[in-house]
């Protein structure tokens, strides 16, 4: 088996790094082997954060290599566009399609690209990109926090991900903080539902 | 746990291997200083120290932490220390001169280098100080190995009585991987203090004689590094181009080779005891091999070696690495990097380089700026109101914290950042030159206790006149919330004296202290020019405590947090985006030109500017 490469990317606060632990986690379970490393960047809230993944039989390195990422999980378009050149031709990006602005942005320094451009970044490279409304997501669940749950489970849908989804309901459960358990694992298997549906 | 538990891998991060690593090595005392990347390797054992009788302490700061760890060692414990690669520049000066007494138990001392750098002020490399000390030196390649060499690396440095450098990336540090644990060692080494001046109390005759047993250990660890089964080759073929790889960049090198479908046609050299080098493998190595490309992390240090090592033998082998731009000059290697020295050697396309698709899409930077409600925002905000309110151009000389992102914009308010405390000695330096205005060093509370005592001494003592201003959140909060002498808590969580910062201040013989609470602009601001106006060094304590770490505290004693909630009055909002740019509040949207509050992130702090804002 091949190596199954995920980057997760983000802003601090959103679940980027504990989303990219219980794949890890789950994987691991799957008695697969990983090397992962997370950048968390200078700020605690609202900064870039990253975290690349390799699981599989055989892994090497923290880092992937350019061009060899099965899927880019972004939780932030910006941030999810930053991150196209590691994608396989035939990979795909998974994208949340609310922007968070930078403050550069939001006092007019600078202009944050039209979702319609950070498309075409994908498009360039032949790259497949699956956009979602992550927002109104954790709005019908009722819990702003749960954005991760929902991004995994979408990718299980989507993806060739190779862990089972009782796997990763159990890793997500064992993982949350215990009084989050319920509203976690609904939002797994709403972004599962939401990713099976779509075309 | 049972055996049979242990060897079921567990999903492992890098500090966190290490800090297990030191456990299984029956460790007794730990000290560090908090640092991106090092700091989870020392919460990790403080969390463990209670019920395995450890000491575990963040110490003021890297050089006191060295001192301890070395004074548990000279009493026959085994001791840690860790520190990221700046911490080793200040701790230099003792581990210099403790490489000539010797240990007694084996002392490790864990660097972390941020050699990007991703989060620091420069990207050294401190193998130099294995070289410069004459101490071993040992590169990790991998998370598990992380662990592991944590035991071989107490056990090098008893049998030569030298401090080893456990030198590890941020690349090990904060990369998780499957890793097998074993059992944790609970060790037979009561302590003990022998007295010997002649080898502890290094004046001139002992050093003379204690220089010539330091060399003749440093023969005895080159005989180590030549056995040492971490230094081995790998992939045994016979390709005429190896690979010479130390630390991540191993394997770099093997996903590079898999991912170029190489591994028949390089063979590689893997090395993890590096100082001293072993030399005869390596002489072997290019014997072997018509080309080799040396990998390292960040400098060529190995890459020199081996070139003298080709000379000494004078074989003909084309060496190649950062020294002739086979590997970039700077930063990180990635698989990416290695893979096109690899394919430059071989003279063949890298297939994945070579697509102008492959490049990274320029888009916009997020700049990293301070959380909502952020105490320091309010600091500085007031600050640039009061060097308006003075007058003339001055100066801020920053320091190392949180507070370093006050250098971005919007708030672009320090002027200077350089390394721990230099805030107060720069701007004593600038207005000692004769620049004209109020000049303001900006320093937080654990980095005053780290290194800003001594220069606001000097200041009083050569009557600079300048204003200090200690930003107070009562921790260390960039590297994450550790506690500090000003905290109340010591690394275990138990209560600690807190030391006081405005008696420390006044013990340093200044006058002119005010403390104020930022959220208080106007307060602070008042303060602040009143003290840029008093002749002779003045200081302003502005006090407020970190309210990300604050509510975290609260949330975990179980108290229920309500914040004051504030909205905007959009009619009479003209968006003229003074708050957004003043301040650079993260709470602070724009939507249609006008500034609403993001209630997500508002924790209803109401330091940003009240033209508009209302209580709801």
């Amino acid at each position: 088996m091949m190596a199954f490469n995920i980057i997760i990317t983000g802003i601090g606060g959103q679940g980027v790094v504990s989303a990219g632990t219980m794949i890890a986690e789950a994987a691991l379970a799957e008695g697969l082997r990983i090397r992962s490393s997370d950048a968390t960047g200078l700020a605690q809230r609202g900064g870039s954060v990253h975290s690349q993944i390799k699981i599989g039989e055989q892994v090497s390195s923290a880092i992937l290599h350019t061009g060899t990422a099965d899927v880019v999980l972004g939780f932030e378009p910006l941030e999810a566009s930053r991150w196209a050149h590691m994608l396989k031709r035939d990979g795909v990006a998974i994208v949340n399609s609310n922007p968070v602005y930078p403050v550069t942005v939001k006092n007019g320094m600078l202009r944050y690209p039209d979702i319609e451009e950070q498309k075409k970044v994908f498009d360039e490279r032949g790259a497949r990109s699956i956009w979602l409304d992550g927002h109104a997501l954790t709005e019908k669940i009722g819990n702003m926090r749960v954005l991760n749950s929902i991004m995994i489970g979408f990718t299980a849908a989507k993806t060739k991900i190779p862990i089972g989804l009782d796997t990763l309901r159990r890793v997500i459960a064992e993982k949350v903080p215990s009084r989050t358990i319920e509203v976690n694992l609904k939002a797994f298997d709403m972004g599962y539902k939401v990713g099976s549906e779509e075309p | 746990m049972d055996t049979q538990k242990l060897r079921h891998p567990i999903l492992l991060m890098g500090n966190h291997a290490i800090a297990r690593g030191a456990l299984e090595a029956g460790v007794k005392v730990v000290a560090g200083y908090p640092g991106t990347p090092s700091s989870e390797i020392l919460t990790y054992l403080a969390g463990e120290a209670d019920r395995r009788g450890l000491h575990v302490e963040w110490s003021t700061n890297e050089k006191v932490a060295y001192e301890v760890a070395y004074g548990a060692a000279l009493a026959g414990v085994r001791a840690l220390m860790t520190t990221k690669h700046l911490g080793v520049n200040l701790l230099s000066d003792a581990l210099l001169v403790s490489a000539y007494t010797g240990v007694n138990g084996g002392l490790v001392v864990v660097t972390a280098d941020d050699i990007h750098p991703f989060s620091s002020q420069n990207a050294e490399d401190t193998r130099y100080y294995a070289r410069l000390a004459k101490i071993p030196c040992i590169e990790p390649t991998n998370v598990q190995e992380a662990k592991d060499m944590v035991s071989d690396a107490f056990t090098i440095s008893e049998e030569l009585q030298l401090p080893v450098l456990f030198r590890v990336t941020d690349r090990i540090c904060h990369a998780k991987s499957d890793a097998i644990l074993d059992e944790i060692n609970q060790l037979n080494m009561p302590p003990s203090f022998v007295k010997d001046d002649s080898r502890y109390v290094m004046v001139a005759p002992n050093a003379r004689r204690r220089v010539e047993w330091l060399n003749g250990q440093m023969d005895k660890a080159a005989a180590l590094s030549e056995n040492y089964p971490g230094n081995r080759v790998e992939a045994e073929n016979s390709a005429k181009v190896g690979v010479i790889a130390s630390g991540v960049t191993y394997e770099h090198t093997i996903e590079a080779l898999n991912v170029l479908g190489l591994r028949d046609d390089v063979s590689v050299l893997k090395l993890t005891f590096t100082n001293p080098l072993p030399k005869q493998m390596i002489a072997g190595f290019l014997r072997n091999h018509s080309e080799v490309l040396v990998v390292e992390e960040i400098e060529p240090i190995i890459e020199k070696e081996v070139n003298s090592v080709a000379h000494q033998l004078g074989v003909e082998t084309s060496i190649h690495g950062r020294l002739d731009g086979y590997i970039p000059r700077e930063h990180e290697l990635t698989p990416d990097r290695v893979g096109v020295g690899v394919t430059r050697i071989l003279k063949m396309d890298d297939p994945s380089l070579d697509e102008a698709e492959y490049k990274t899409p320029e888009l916009v930077r997020r700049i990293p700026n301070l959380c909502a409600g952020c105490p320091h925002a309010a600091s500085y905000y007031a600050l640039k109101q009061a060097m308006r309110r003075v007058g003339g151009r001055g100066a801020v000389t920053g320091d190392r914290g949180c507070y370093n992102q006050g250098t971005n914009p919007p708030l672009s308010a320090i002027d200077t950042c350089v390394c721990m405390g230099a805030s107060i000695s720069m701007a004593s330096g600038l207005r000692h030159a004769g620049v004209d205005g109020p000049i303001v060093a900006v320093i937080g509370d654990s980095t005053f206790f780290h290194n800003g005592i001594q220069p606001l001494v000097n200041a009083v003592h050569n009557t600079a006149d300048v204003t200090v201003m200690i930003l107070d959140n009562g921790w260390t909060g960039m590297t994450g919330h550790q506690p500090n002498p000003n905290t109340g808590l010591n690394a275990t969580g138990k209560t600690a004296p807190k030391v006081s910062i405005e008696d420390m201040v006044r013990a340093c013989g200044v006058e002119h202290v005010q403390v104020v609470s930022p959220y208080n602009v106007k307060e602070t601001i008042n303060a602040l020019v009143a003290t840029m106006n008093h002749k002779g060094p003045g200081v302003v304590i502005s006090r407020q405590v970190c309210p990300v770490q604050d509510n975290r505290v609260r949330r975990r004693a179980g108290e229920r947090l309500s914040f004051t909630r504030y909205a905007v009055d959009r009619d009479r909002c003209t968006g003229c985006l003074y708050c957004v740019n003043s301040v650079g509040c993260p709470a602070l949207d724009t939507v249609d030109g006008k500034i609403t509050i993001n209630s997500e992130q508002c924790i209803g702090a109401g330091c940003a500017p009240r033209c508009v804002l209302q209580k709801r």
